[in-house]
């Protein structure tokens, strides 16, 4: 845990965009312009003047780096960040200073040299409060200034600024004996100073400063900064800025230390908010009116690193950004028995699709989905993941594995060098779209074996590490029962799942296969005008089979196009436990995939379709098209009972139509015929209740006579634990075997009756 | 905390569901009342009071209850 925990350090959520970076004062441009877009333009104003000190001169001289840095430039022309400052001052009506009430202090300040840098350093000093001396060789202030501006614009934003402060301003002063100002030690003498900054401009006097900026002469420290250090002016100014918190440190604690710049900002622009062009504002007059600065500032896209919150589902449903999440995530594995027994993170660890997208696009390459991972298997062993979570999941594992659904055999004989693994959910959706590609397969190999059951990914996703290594372990002794064949795979979950824990199989993608050997005769094409293709996530990367698909669909006939962003998307939302750990997740996840292209799907992870289909997007899975399956949308209304029947079907089928034997296995004949209501149906596949546990409420219920009947209605309600969930149901009886259903619902809490109630025994 | 977030938010401050409908326990023949019953989800324990048979003591929830404040509780738990 720990090695993800420290992944997080290099984390860029709080790195500053390139046009601040690139700033010398380090502007919040976002801040400043989120101001503007409010109408707040005094409040603009200031958040300039806070930063730059002179805001007038500065506007004025400023080349403009943030124009450069700015990312727009690649689809336009960069946000007028200049002119918007230009315009901010025209327009401001409160410029007065704020004036702080701090008590004077002590401590004297000296700077040598007028122009903007020690102008600069001088205002930081004396709006603490410091009293400041500058003194300046000319008969004015403003140094290289009065080269580029008027006199009169900058002498009136200096006065503006220093409105209420106090200095003294010595003119026509040459400083030739800098020690003559210095403290000697522990001289105590009110015509010398504590901190002397020294901005003597291009080419002035540096006193034999050395390279490191600051000495201490004395018990006087003094700085060295500005054009004579080499500086353009915006640079020489924030250094004089700067360089006043370096001067403060000395004077509190006495540690003399140059100021010195932050790493880098590494912040990455997100190109995908340029779409739309948007061409800079033209001011009518010479700067922007109020309207004109809120249309330019509202060009700015805002840049900051968010790749994590734009492509990871967790981040973008939960709101918690990485580093929160870490934190979290840390919290919840400690153990049960910890002095810290919270688990903040129970719902997203457990509601991960585990699409793996999050690593791959973060530019730190921080491994959450990594974590998240390791956090499931801590937490399974802490005992603190909830049975409800999980209890859907794991019943559907071991149903599918079950005698009655899996099966391992080859055709005429024990082993074989190919065999067909189509996963347990293809199955269950239609029968038909494992028996029509097996019998294909066998068109070109007789001998190619069939390898029917689950995965084990379920297991891995609670993080039940025991389960998970017996599934991998049966899987395992099933395939060397085979002779150690290459598997023809169906689902890419499973193909990545086996990849990761069986990297002893070889496998390949069934569609690879498919789009070798070629001969569908019974294709059958949707009447879509064009599809796009949906890769699942766990082809995300994958050309082999990506290009496999393409070639199938375009070969039977199909105008193929691709999403926006390609396979660069997450789940489909069936991936995880979402659907039952947190509430909307899924459904979330689910609309996000299905809206990224109007146009119908063509899929080729049963998953996909079945998630797709739920929601009404029109998808086919690529085996509908190549083997005449279902033209369109359908089986929507499947419920969770009909797919397991659906998987015994398909068992006895191949059973009698490959090896000709009778099947043996039989769907559990359930006391009663249930007749449900549609929305009594849909919750209950909402909710992953089966059938059987509907029969077991009522069954229970009535052996018990433990039911209500509503007066009003005359329906029975009657619940039931089921596992670890409680479930209700409402219906009335119809003939002795036939039950009408109107309403099912389930919590997750235990009711605890008492044993024993108005003196009798509770018999539960 | 538990018990806090089952008996003072939204369902009143009386702590307890509404009966809107009439209900009969099928085996005692007699209408339900509002009664305490005790509750526990992921180790911690709360009582509420739910539409009870006043011989038997079974318990009758209503959907509202079952998909509102008691998956709100059972929210707020998992996230502890």
């Amino acid at each position: 845990m720990q090695f993800y925990y420290e992944q997080f350090d290099t984390c860029r959520e709080h790195d500053i965009p390139m046009c601040a970076d690139a700033c010398p004062f380090k502007v919040d441009f976002l801040d400043f312009q989120e101001r503007i877009t409010g109408g707040r333009i005094n409040a603009a104003y200031k958040s300039l003047r806070d930063k730059v000190v002179f805001p007038e001169i500065v506007c004025e001289v400023c080349p403009g780096y943030c124009e450069e840095a700015c990312i727009r430039q690649v689809v336009d022309s960069p946000v007028r960040i200049n002119m918007l400052e230009k315009s901010v001052i025209a327009l401001a009506t409160r410029k007065t200073p704020n004036s702080y009430n701090l008590p004077a202090k002590k401590q004297r300040i000296g700077v040598i040299g007028a122009g903007l840098s020690g102008m600069g350093f001088a205002h930081r000093m004396a709006t603490k409060k410091y009293p400041v001396t500058i003194f300046e060789r000319e008969d004015y202030p403003g140094g290289s200034l009065s080269q580029v501006m008027d006199r009169d614009i900058y002498m009136e934003d200096f006065s503006l600024q220093f409105g209420n402060e106090k200095y003294e301003l010595k003119t026509g002063t040459e400083i030739d004996d800098i020690r003559s100002l210095c403290l000697e030690e522990g001289e105590e003498n009110p015509e010398k100073f504590n901190v002397i900054y020294v901005a003597t401009g291009a080419g002035g006097a540096d006193f034999g400063i050395g390279d490191e900026g600051c000495m201490k002469i004395g018990d006087t420290a003094v700085f060295l900064g500005g054009e004579v250090r080499g500086h353009d002016r915006m640079h020489a100014l924030a250094e004089g800025l700067n360089l006043s918190a370096s001067a403060e440190d000395f004077l509190k604690i006495g540690k003399l230390e140059y100021y010195r710049a932050g790493p880098d900002s590494r912040c990455v622009a997100n190109r995908d908010h340029l779409e739309e062009k948007k061409e800079a504002v033209s001011p009518a007059g010479e700067s922007f009116t109020e309207e004109e600065c809120k249309a330019e500032a509202s060009r700015c896209i805002r840049c900051s690193c968010d790749a994590c919150e734009s492509l990871c589902d967790i981040v973008g449903f939960f709101d918690k950004w990485p580093a929160k999440m870490r934190d979290e995530i840390f919290l919840s594995c400690k153990p049960a028995g910890s002095l810290v027994h919270k688990s903040p993170a129970r719902r997203y660890i457990a509601a991960c699709t585990d699409c793996g997208l999050l690593t791959e696009a973060c530019p730190e390459s921080i491994d959450l989905c990594g974590m998240v991972k390791l956090a499931r298997h801590k937490m399974h062993e802490a005992d603190k993941v909830p049975a409800a979570y999980k209890q859907y999941y794991i019943r559907d594992m071991e149903f599918a594995d079950s005698e009655e659904c899996a099966l391992d055999r080859v055709p005429g004989g024990s082993t074989c060098s190919e065999a067909f693994f189509p996963g347990c959910n293809l199955g269950a959706l239609n029968p038909e779209y494992v028996i029509k590609p097996y019998k294909w397969l066998l068109e070109g190999n007789r001998e190619t074996g069939i390898l029917l059951r689950c995965c084990g990914i379920p297991a891995n996703w609670n993080g039940n590490e025991e389960q998970h290594d017996r599934e991998i372990a049966d899987i395992r002794a099933q395939w060397e029962g085979m002779g150690r064949p290459k598997l023809i795979m169906a689902c890419m979950s499973c193909m990545k799942h086996f990849a990761e824990y069986l990297p002893e199989i070889e496998t390949v993608s069934l569609y690879e296969v498919m789009a070798e050997r070629g001969g569908f005769p019974e294709s059958a094409l949707p009447e879509y005008d064009e599809a796009a293709v949906f890769d699942p996530c766990s082809a995300r990367g994958k050309s082999g089979v990506q290009e496999a698909v393409r070639k199938l669909a375009s070969g039977a006939g199909m105008k193929v196009c691709e999403l926006p962003k390609g396979d660069v998307h997450g789940c489909c939302g069936f991936g995880g436990n979402g659907t039952l750990a947190a509430k909307g997740f899924s459904d979330y996840v689910a609309d996000k995939r299905a809206s990224l292209s109007d146009k119908p799907y063509i899929v080729y992870c049963s998953n996909c379709r079945d998630v797709f289909t739920d929601r009404d997007k029109e998808a086919v899975h690529i085996l509908d098209i190549l083997f005449g399956i279902n033209e369109k949308n359908s089986d929507g209304d499947l419920t969770l009972s009909g797919r397991r029947a659906n998987r015994i079907e398909l068992k006895n089928r191949l059973l009698a139509e490959i090896w000709g034997e009778e099947g043996k296995s039989g769907r559990n004949e359930m006391k009663y015929r249930l007749i449900m209501e549609d929305e009594a149906a849909d919750k209950a596949r909402r909710q992953k209740i089966l059938d059987e546990d509907i029969c077991e409420v009522i069954e229970y219920a009535e052996k018990t006579g433990r039911r209500t009947r509503s007066a009003e209605t005359g329906r029975y309600k009657a619940y039931r634990e089921i596992g670890a969930i409680t479930l209700w149901v409402e219906y009335t009886e119809g003939s002795p075997e036939e039950r009408h259903i109107y309403n099912v619902y389930s919590h997750r809490m235990q009711i605890k009756l008492e044993a024993v109630f108005n003196g009798k025994k509770i018999d539960e | 905390m538990a018990r806090k977030l089952m008996n003072n938010k939204s369902a009143g401050a009386s702590g307890q569901a509404e009966m809107k409908e009439k209900i009969i326990c099928d085996r005692c023949g007699v209408e339900m009342e509002l009664m305490e019953v005790q509750f526990r989800y992921l180790t911690r324990d709360f009582r509420y009071k739910v539409p009870r048979c006043p011989e038997c003591g079974q318990v009758s929830l209503t959907e509202d209850l079952v998909t509102g404040k008691m998956a709100d509780v059972e929210a707020m738990i998992e996230e502890k």
